[in-house]
């Protein structure tokens, strides 16, 4: 018998004909723009039981990818990549009942995305995980200035400092950000994701003391756990 | 709060003009324009100003074109068309070299993308936004002197945007505001366009507000000043890396006609900006240089340019970037390395002599007048098919609608293009597993 809760244990066969059809349903009704077919998808699941981390993987994730690489391929236009992004940030909050009603481990992280860095969505998701871990996770948003990043460090002293990274030309911006945070706290652990690391030198992350890349939201969850479970008090 | 709904349609004018009077009181306050009357707006912020513009006019000018709104085509008019004033007026000082305000570029880049979500959405309140950028330039017609007399500015050189049309301008006006009168919406899509008109004069505040004051050390160089849809991707620094990136572009231009036949002004500024973007790429690693390069090949192919086309433009821009910048050769021979790739990928797929042979047996069956007209058709059929086949689907698709439209090409032409299509899906088909 798997260990697992029941919503993220692999669903039999028949359920995931009908989950896929489900994301199929979802994607057409991201590309027409339709905001109301999406939401009644995202509901149906969350009634389901779904796992949010399952969620954002199949359903949110699984569908900006599809709608990405439409784009590349020349069916989609511009407009639809962006109403679609803007849809999927909007979806998210129909999640955050189920989020902040975890118990506290008294833990925080802060999220963000480097400068110049435009697509905040990833990084959404990465704050909500760690909200549905019981941590606090403070979200910055898109463009984050230096600045900003560290006086917020400086304020909630968190265990851990994300840094979500989507487009791969931003990727010395992100080194810069790590330098800096090094810096100025010597200490905190610092994790690095996004789709800019599917192509990215990953050895440029290991000049830099505790800096991990964490692959996806599945690997994300393994850390926190571990982490949060590193952090209790000794028995 | 919700703004009550007008009873359309007249009481939609009336209510648009006092929704928009507040805001654009405020507008009028901003230190932008109290510079200008005082005769002290910097030339970075005038620029800043008509590139912003350009940025916002070139996602709202698309949409609106390309919406399929009954209201939105029927009040929209070739003629309302802003995008060609400011790319005057923006070329007028390029060779100024004038750096970009980063804050006022990137709430131009946020107003357009408001705008292009909202044509999937909401598409009728495109229509608030074209009544906020028809007022401002109506507005701009009225600081027209302030703008020439302290750039020092003479005819129409730096000005045709806010010259407009001039004494025909009020006309203009009358009859847009007319065609959006004429038009029979309910209180709902009356309300839509009232609540965005705020929105949108909300987002023109904000560039305004950051083009003046602006810090001196946050300027730079941005995509957006090569071509105001470029978005948000990285141009080279120095400036002569830039200048031979442009000078690459325009060799690769020249070299392909088809470019300028196909895509015309919009396709010069895409590939002015991408030029500038591969540039860029030559101070990554060799891995990530063909990643993005092969990526980009993808996205071109599909979109009617074979990656031939690229390979060309990335050995013109490593032999200009070269020349301009001897110090950084080595890292510019990445850029070569990568579009070799390219047509070895190709070549796995046709063989470099067969498919030599079978371009260049297009030119003779089409005559001397169109080879000269569309040079290198032969080979771009032929690269569209080997890309097809190694992985951009719909690159044959979208070459070959264009190629075979009968109301721009004759039979021969027609005829040719159908014949090393097949042949060149042949060999294709031939070529190893």
């Amino acid at each position: 018998m798997s260990t697992a809760p029941p919503s993220l244990a692999q669903p039999a066969p028949a359920a995931q004909t009908a989950r896929n059809a489900e994301y199929h349903g979802y994607l057409q009704a991201l590309l027409a723009g339709d905001r109301r077919g999406c939401q009644d998808v995202v509901e149906h699941w969350l009634a389901a039981g779904t796992h949010v981390r399952v969620l954002y993987e199949e359903l949110f994730r699984r569908s900006l990818y599809e709608v990405g690489t439409q784009w590349e391929q020349g069916r989609v236009s511009v407009a639809t990549e962006h109403s679609a992004t803007a849809i999927s940030e909007g979806l998210l909050n129909l999640v955050y009942p189920a989020l902040f009603n975890q118990p506290r481990v008294g833990l925080a992280a802060v999220v963000a995305c480097s400068a110049n860095e435009y697509h905040q969505i990833g990084g959404k998701m990465v704050a909500d995980v760690f909200e549905l871990h019981g941590w606090r996770g403070y979200f910055l948003g898109a463009n984050t200035p230096l600045c900003d990043l560290l006086a917020l460090i400086r304020e909630k002293q968190p265990a851990a400092v994300a840094l979500s990274l989507t487009v791969h030309f931003n990727f010395d911006a992100l080194l810069n950000f790590i330098s800096a945070i090094r810096t100025a706290f010597p200490t905190v652990t610092m994790l690095v994701g996004g789709q800019a690391f599917q192509h990215a030198d990953q050895q440029q992350l290991a000049q830099f003391n505790d800096v991990h890349h964490v692959a996806s939201l599945t690997d994300l969850e393994t850390w926190i756990t571990a982490r949060t479970l590193a952090c209790r008090p000794t028995m | 709060m919700n703004t009550p709904a007008p009873e359309c349609p007249h009481a939609l004018m009336a209510e648009l003009s006092a929704a928009s009077c507040l805001p654009r009181d405020r507008m009028r306050a901003l230190p932008f324009f109290q510079a200008a009357i005082a005769g002290q707006l910097p030339l970075e912020s005038y620029l800043g100003y008509l590139r912003a513009l350009a940025v916002v006019h070139g996602a709202l000018e698309q949409a609106l074109a390309d919406s399929r709104h009954a209201v939105v085509a029927a009040v929209w008019s070739d003629d309302l068309r802003k995008l060609p004033l400011l790319l005057k007026d923006v070329r007028f000082f390029e060779l100024r070299d004038v750096a970009d305000i980063p804050d006022a570029a990137n709430a131009a880049l946020a107003m357009a993308d408001h705008i292009r979500r909202v044509s999937l959405t909401q598409p009728l309140a495109l229509l608030a936004y074209l009544y906020v950028l028809e007022g401002a330039a109506m507005g701009a017609q009225i600081m027209h002197p302030q703008y020439a007399r302290t750039l020092q500015l003479t005819g129409v050189d730096g000005l045709a945007y806010v010259q407009g049309a001039g004494s025909d301008a009020p006309a203009q006006w009358l009859q847009f505001q007319q065609r959006m009168a004429a038009r029979h919406l309910g209180p709902e899509d009356c309300a839509l366009i009232v609540q965005t008109v705020q929105v949108c004069l909300d987002e023109l505040i904000h560039v305004f507000h950051a083009l003046y004051p602006f810090v001196p050390d946050a300027l730079t160089c941005l995509a957006t000043s090569l071509n105001p849809e470029a978005g948000r991707h990285p141009v080279p620094v120095d400036p002569r890396e830039r200048a031979a990136a442009l000078q690459a572009a325009r060799q690769c231009w020249d070299y392909f006609p088809y470019y300028e036949a196909r895509y015309g002004e919009r396709g010069w500024r895409f590939t002015k900006s991408d030029a500038a973007w591969l540039a860029t790429l030559a101070h990554t690693g060799q891995e990530h240089v063909n990643h993005q390069i092969q990526w980009l090949s993808r996205v071109l192919a599909t979109r009617g340019m074979p990656s031939l086309m690229l390979h060309v433009q990335l050995e013109m821009l490593a032999v200009a970037l070269a020349a301009a910048v001897p110090e950084h050769a080595a890292a510019y021979h990445k850029l070569r390395s990568a579009g070799k790739d390219l047509r070895t990928r190709q070549e796995t797929c046709i063989a470099a002599q067969a498919g030599r042979r079978l371009a260049d047996a297009f030119d003779p069956a089409i005559g001397p007048d169109w080879r000269a007209r569309l040079p290198h058709t032969g080979e771009l059929l032929v690269a569209a098919v080997a890309d097809d086949a190694t992985g951009s689907t719909g690159a044959v698709e979208s070459l070959r609608l264009w190629m075979t439209d009968a109301a721009r090409f004759p039979a021969a032409w027609l005829a040719a293009v159908d014949d090393t299509l097949t042949q060149a899906k042949e060999l294709a088909g031939r070529a190893p597993v």
